[in-house]
């Protein structure tokens, strides 16, 4: 159970004009599951490598627990790193892998052939230490991965992209696996990811990341209700975005005025955004717009069995709104809507001018 | 400090610049740099020196004596280049041509007797010249091929055609021909396709097993003495017998004639092997 | 189908008939001669008298002992430097194209000018010699160290490892560019130290094509000619020297006992390669 808290860390390479990572702060709480998301290139895995040890930041702080852990190499940080392509040892059997640590810390070889068993147990793998990496399937192999880290009872797990090289359909398990241990053991686990998907299913917390600086960092529902910015919300899939100015809890753009009491900003020029789901599509009528209303046309439609999903353009802006399957028999491609926003679902996101 | 701690990656070393472990890997560095470049050195002085006794560290005397020799159209050294190259160039066309078509069936092919064939062409790089050549020669007499160019050719290209067909086989195992389908589907004969998509595809590999061919047959001594001892004087003849005779001056001026070829060698393949690649060019030149 | 396979041994002819011809040719007439078998010149009774003649000389298992000595030191002094120098110019910032140059310089040099480079370098009288005589250290060239022609074989094995460490280096160089870092890393943050890092996962990535290319070194020097003709001294001769000082010998009874040795140089170097060969897949077999 260990805290690891990052201040103003920083990371710059002889060759790249601006910081791979620029002061960064960020607390991974103890026990927790942490996400550390964004496009790749954005010092998500420069930021893990510094936590493990094997790079060295340019500036700034890592603590473990309150104590520095600048001065401890990565031999002795015990934070382990699961790597994407798993790295297994391809000269070493798969026990042999498991037990490395051990190994070097010089155990003898019974302890280390019990506690071997053991974390094969923990993967599901029980009885595959004589193999070799070589004749196991990919998930297998980043399973076995797992348990070479785990086997030191590390005070940090670090993933890099711990599910992307699998199969869709071995990915649930594999996830699940990952969770339920880390639940059982309760390891400080960050891991690193560019699948905001994988970040919200997994994580407790999720540091969304671009360009090496922190953009948001919350708990996985909030990218959603109260993304940070413009940029935070098209990260996670929400093109709903309406540039306007807010003040007093109107919000006034070119496409009307909208009450939203939930907001980032107190007044000043704004970003209006809502969840696709959240917007409710109904019939063009004749009667003048109510407040948190506006007209446009479907553009297109996809029929996706549990629910519908429209592309709308309203003026020079195209909204998603996500409704019931039955919408279809309603609204084709080229009907006029009326979407109504309710005000609660409403958030307001400040806009760099 | 351990010496492994001295050669793996200082991972999460101090931050500041020197170190005592950054002092002792450039001072390895600058030992190793020294140790390749160092017989080259005294060669180089040796070649411009007219009198240099010990315990001089630099002759006290320059001139131009051994370059002008080596220039001297009566000296024996041009009709010894003209000799290497009377064999050297041949080599490396025959080696060439015959490595187009062995290197692509056996880089994009798979046949019964694969193994068999490639066991046979990787073995003149194991077996020395050396056995070949006191073998072959038994022959040659009796075909009147001793002491002459062509039995010398003949030795020569078994070393320099097998290194070549084992760079194309290289080169063809990572070669599309579906390029060539596509070629004939557009209306291109046989002869166009070869020259319009598969030679331009393979030159850059073509170019380096001509090099390597050519380049192995300048080298050869032991063989050419063998099959044409007295009748064929090749520049690496000439510059072994220098060597024995202990004009050093002349020595190193004929050292560096011939390593002209060697350093022709880097230029070219460098432009055709580009970054990481170019070490691979110099792969199994022993 | 069987156009196609005709047409890969049409391919493949070429080659083939230089190969049996000179090269399967000299080696069987090599041994025919060996066994004083030639009908031409009315030997048509096989036997093993020049080999017997051989085995029965003090000088030729001297020579062989010399060989085998000079061909294990200098491919395990180059294997081990090369190691070395490829772990070093892996992180050498500043120069790396510098030394990464040099290294690939080296390479198409030919041996003859190595060899001539170490004489000038460490003769008694050479450069080495003089800036030893710069420091005080010695008087006279007399007073050098004898390192060229001597009876240790230093400069033959000085000449090897000079041509043979970029050699094998510039292999392990690309074997250690493709395993990349993150092996280092990943055992570093299991707790590996810069010797276990080393010794359980730099090492045993490495070795395979290490040891492939050292083998091949080793066959290389086993059965060169010039090198030790140039540096090495006259008794014990390396076996090459000595072959070729048989077949030179104006006493042509010679000829059948040089043929023999430099059949067995042949079936030593091959037998070095393929003994490597057998090993290195019965270990991969048992793993």
């Amino acid at each position: 159970m260990t805290e690891v808290m990052l201040t103003d860390l920083t990371k710059n390479f002889p060759s790249g004009a601006r910081p791979s990572v620029d002061r960064l702060n960020l607390t991974f709480t103890s026990g927790k599951i942490h996400a550390l998301l964004g496009p790749s290139g954005c010092g998500k895995t420069t930021t893990m490598k510094m936590i493990a040890g094997i790079l060295q930041p340019s500036a700034g702080e890592i603590t473990f627990d309150g104590a520095s852990v600048l001065r401890v190499r990565a031999e002795r940080r015990g934070a382990v790193m699961v790597f994407q392509n798993h790295l297994l040892f391809p000269y070493m059997s798969v026990g042999d892998n498991v037990g490395f640590a051990l190994k070097m810390r010089n155990e003898s070889r019974v302890v280390i052939r019990a506690r071997v068993e053991e974390m094969l147990e923990l993967v599901k793998l029980p009885g595959l230490a004589d193999r070799r990496p070589k004749q196991l399937s990919g998930g297998q192999q980043q399973r076995v991965a797992l348990a070479r880290a785990l086997i030191v009872k590390p005070n940090v797990l670090l993933l890099d992209e711990p599910l992307s090289n699998l199969d869709a359909h071995l990915r649930e398990d594999m996830r699940e696996l990952i969770l339920g241990i880390q639940r059982q053991l309760g390891i400080t686990t960050v891991f690193v990811t560019h699948d905001q998907e994988e970040a919200v299913v997994m994580a407790d917390q999720i540091a969304l990341m671009f360009d090496g600086v922190l953009h948001q960092n919350a708990a996985p529902d909030q990218f959603y209700d109260c993304p940070a910015s413009e940029r935070v919300a098209r990260f996670f899939g929400n093109i709903n975005v309406l540039p306007g100015t807010y003040a007093g809890g109107l919000f006034t753009s070119a496409r009307g005025a909208f009450h939203a009491p939930r907001a980032a900003i107190t007044e000043g020029p704004g970003s209006l955004t809502i969840r696709p789901e959240a917007i409710r599509l109904g019939r063009a009528s004749a009667e003048t717009r109510a407040a948190n209303q506006m007209d446009g046309y479907v553009l297109s439609h996809i029929y996706k069995g549990t629910h519908a999903r429209y592309k709308i353009a309203a003026g020079d802006l195209v909204l998603e709104v996500v409704t019931a399957p039955e919408a279809t028999q309603l609204h084709g491609d080229g009907d006029t809507v009326r979407l109504t926003l309710p005000p609660e679902k409403l958030w307001v996101m400040p806009r760099p001018a | 400090m351990t010496t492994a701690q001295f050669l793996t990656k200082p991972i999460a070393s101090s931050r500041s610049g020197l170190t005592l472990m950054g002092l002792l890997r450039g001072a390895a560095l600058v030992l190793l740099a020294l140790w390749l470049v160092g017989p080259f050195i005294p060669m180089l002085v040796w070649s411009f020196a007219h009198r240099w006794t010990f315990p001089d560290l630099l002759p006290k005397q320059w001139s131009l004596e051994a370059w002008t020799y080596v220039a001297d159209p009566a000296a024996q050294v041009l009709p010894a280049i003209l000799d290497s190259l009377l064999i050297a160039v041949p080599v490396t066309l025959l080696s060439a041509a015959i490595a187009i078509p062995a290197g692509r069936a056996l880089g994009l092919h798979r046949f019964r007797g694969k193994r068999i064939v490639e066991f046979l062409i990787l073995a003149p790089n194991i077996i020395p010249g050396l056995t070949v050549a006191l073998g072959i020669q038994i022959v040659f007499i009796n075909y009147g091929l001793d002491n002459t160019i062509v039995g010398v050719i003949l030795v020569h290209l078994v070393a320099s055609m097998s290194y070549a067909v084992l760079v194309m086989a290289g080169v063809f195992s990572n070669y599309d021909p579906e390029a060539e389908e596509v070629a004939r589907t557009l209306g291109a004969n046989r002869f166009q396709t070869f020259l319009h998509v598969t030679f331009p595809a393979i030159l850059p590999g073509l170019v380096v097993a001509s090099l390597f061919a050519f380049l192995i047959s300048w080298d050869q001594y032991v063989t050419t003495i063998i099959i044409a001892g007295g009748f064929v004087k090749t520049l690496s003849i000439l510059v072994v017998a220098a060597a024995g005779g202990g004009e050093r001056a002349i020595t190193a001026a004929l050292s560096i004639v011939f390593v002209g070829p060697a350093i022709l060698f880097l230029i070219i393949a460098s432009k055709y092997l580009t970054g990481e690649n170019s070490s691979a060019g110099g792969l199994g030149r022993r | 189908m069987q156009f196609e396979r005709l047409k890969i041994w049409l391919m493949l002819a070429p080659a083939l008939l230089v190969l049996f011809a000179v090269f399967i040719g000299g080696l069987g007439f090599g041994i025919a001669r060996s066994l004083n078998y030639m009908p031409i010149i009315g030997l048509t009774q096989p036997n093993f008298d020049a080999y017997i003649g051989l085995f029965s000389l003090t000088e030729f298992w001297r020579s062989l002992g010399m060989t085998l000595y000079i061909a294990l030191t200098s491919t395990a002094i180059s294997m081990v430097l090369a190691i070395g120098a490829a772990l070093l110019l892996r992180r050498a910032f500043p120069s790396k194209r510098l030394m990464t140059f040099l290294f690939s310089f080296n390479l198409p040099i030919p041996h003859i000018v190595g060899a001539i480079g170490i004489m000038f370098l460490f003769a008694q009288s050479g450069f080495m010699a003089r800036i030893a005589h710069g420091f005080g250290w010695i008087e006279r060239p007399m007073d050098f160290l004898v390192l060229v022609n001597d009876p240790y074989a230093i400069g033959i094995i000085l000449e090897y490892v000079w041509k043979e460490v970029p050699f094998i280096g510039i292999v392990v160089l690309a074997v250690l560019q493709s395993i990349g870092d993150d092996y280092e890393a990943v055992s570093q943050t299991l707790g590996a130290g810069p010797l276990q890092r080393f010794r359980f996962v730099i090492l045993p990535l490495i070795t395979p094509a290490t040891l492939s290319v050292s083998v091949l070194v080793l066959a290389f020097t086993f059965g060169e000619f010039l090198i030790p003709y140039l540096l090495g001294q006259t008794y014990p001769a390396t076996l090459p020297v000595l072959a070729v000082r048989l077949f030179t010998d104006p006493d042509l009874n010679k000829r059948p006992e040089a043929m023999a040795m430099s059949i067995l140089i042949a079936v030593i170097a091959a037998l070095m390669v393929l003994a490597y060969m057998w090993l290195s897949r019965r270990i991969v077999r048992s793993d």
